[in-house]
């Protein structure tokens, strides 16, 4: 269910991102002008976080949360030097509570001591929710598409916290896009792993 | 483009909510296997009788199901299970592991350090490669140890008969709450 759903969540994405994209190119395209975009040290963004798919660990279900993501710009001018591109590095820090652990695991509510000093769960529940705390270090490569548009991947890594145990994830992967309110001021969107966000970017 | 922009963000907020109505976690089932592993702590509760509860590679982790649960815990802190009538619990290799069963209970606990149950009347208990040992009937039951191969105070092994049968020590080493079988 969670998969199918998924996929018509990244094919709807791709389409209407493409759509939008292929539009405003014809209009503003300031991708062949390599520098030519705003002149920032450091993007700001704080965001709303959803998590669709099973978070790394023992969390399950569907995330909602906040979170922030604070980018150093490390090269104004990015690996192709031929295109419109820059390099950052970013950190962040983002809260998601789940609705529960994958499986069949429940908490315990009750316990009575048995012989020998063992305590003897004797009433469990369900776990009506999971919080997950990430804080994900990614390189981001952007894409300044058009003035009004701009594109990024985030490969990289993330730290988190659950079930009160600071975990190590390697593997975290971002693609997302800013539409661009004023030249600092964008709205900022990432589809990925582990969670979305939608957030407001200030190109600092 | 705005319009475009709103759409696009609408979409995933829809698609997101109805992925949030749609929670399908994994439930224990009687009959049915029913496995916890790895993190931290975990406990299963399983309404019905005929459950299959399972722990393993887990700090603390337990089950709490009613009659003829088959339950199983190995490579864990600390164990529990809490059952019903006509229940098989079997614990090894972990530190420590305790179960509160009812009538005909059939406890298996070895290679750890501390073994504990309270089990009713009927049962049957096997231990061996333990520290500790302690055992509470409610009515007969039959105890074996193996390594060390008698159930005693002198080898950090107890029996107390809770109920009215009297404790038994066997011609082949066990102890019973009761006759010997």
């Amino acid at each position: 269910m969670s998969r199918t759903v998924w996929r018509v969540v990244l094919a709807l994405s791709v389409v209407l991102g493409s759509w939008s994209i292929c539009g405003s190119a014809q209009a503003q395209s300031t991708i062949k002008q390599p520098g030519a975009h705003a002149n920032y040290v450091f993007e700001a963004e704080p965001h709303l976080d959803v998590g669709l798919l099973d978070p790394p660990g023992f969390g399950g279900g569907t995330g909602w949360g906040v979170g922030f993501r604070g980018t150093v710009q490390l090269l104004k001018n990015g690996f192709i030097s031929k295109l419109n591109n820059s390099v950052g590095l970013g950190f962040g820090i983002d809260y998601l509570r789940y609705d529960g652990w994958q499986g069949p695991r429940g908490a315990c509510r009750e316990f009575t001591p048995g012989p020998a000093g063992v305590p003897i769960c004797v009433r469990t529940s369900s776990i009506d929710h999971v919080n997950y705390f990430y804080l994900p270090v990614v390189l981001q490569w952007n894409f300044w598409l058009h003035r009004k548009w701009s594109v990024f991947g985030e490969p990289g890594m993330a730290f988190y916290f659950q079930d009160g145990q600071l975990e190590f994830t390697p593997f975290v992967l971002y693609a997302g896009g800013r539409y661009h309110i004023t030249d600092r001021i964008t709205l900022t969107m990432r589809i990925g792993y582990p969670t979305f966000s939608l957030g407001v970017s200030f190109l600092l | 483009m705005r319009r475009l922009f709103s759409a696009l963000s609408l979409s995933l907020v829809l698609v997101s909510l109805a992925l949030s109505g749609c929670n399908d976690h994994d439930t224990c089932d009687p009959g049915r296997p029913c496995d916890c592993s790895g993190g931290h702590d975990c406990y299963i509760g399983c309404e019905g009788d005929g459950c299959s509860p399972r722990c393993f590679q887990m700090e603390h982790c337990g089950a709490v199901c009613e009659d003829d649960c088959n339950s199983q815990c190995f490579d864990v802190q600390e164990c529990s299970t809490s059952c019903g009538d006509d229940c098989d619990v079997s614990c090894h290799n972990a530190v420590a592991c305790g179960a509160i069963c009812g009538d005909r209970c059939n406890f298996d606990c070895h290679d750890m350090d501390r073994c504990g149950v309270h089990a009713g009347n009927g049962s049957e208990i096997n231990v061996h490669n333990y520290s500790r040992t302690e055992i509470e009937c409610t009515g007969t039951c039959h105890v074996r140890s193996a390594a060390p191969d008698a159930c005693d105070d002198q080898h950090g092994c107890s029996v107390k008969c809770l109920g009215s049968a009297a404790l038994t020590m066997c011609g082949d080493g066990s102890v019973a709450c009761g006759a010997c079988p």
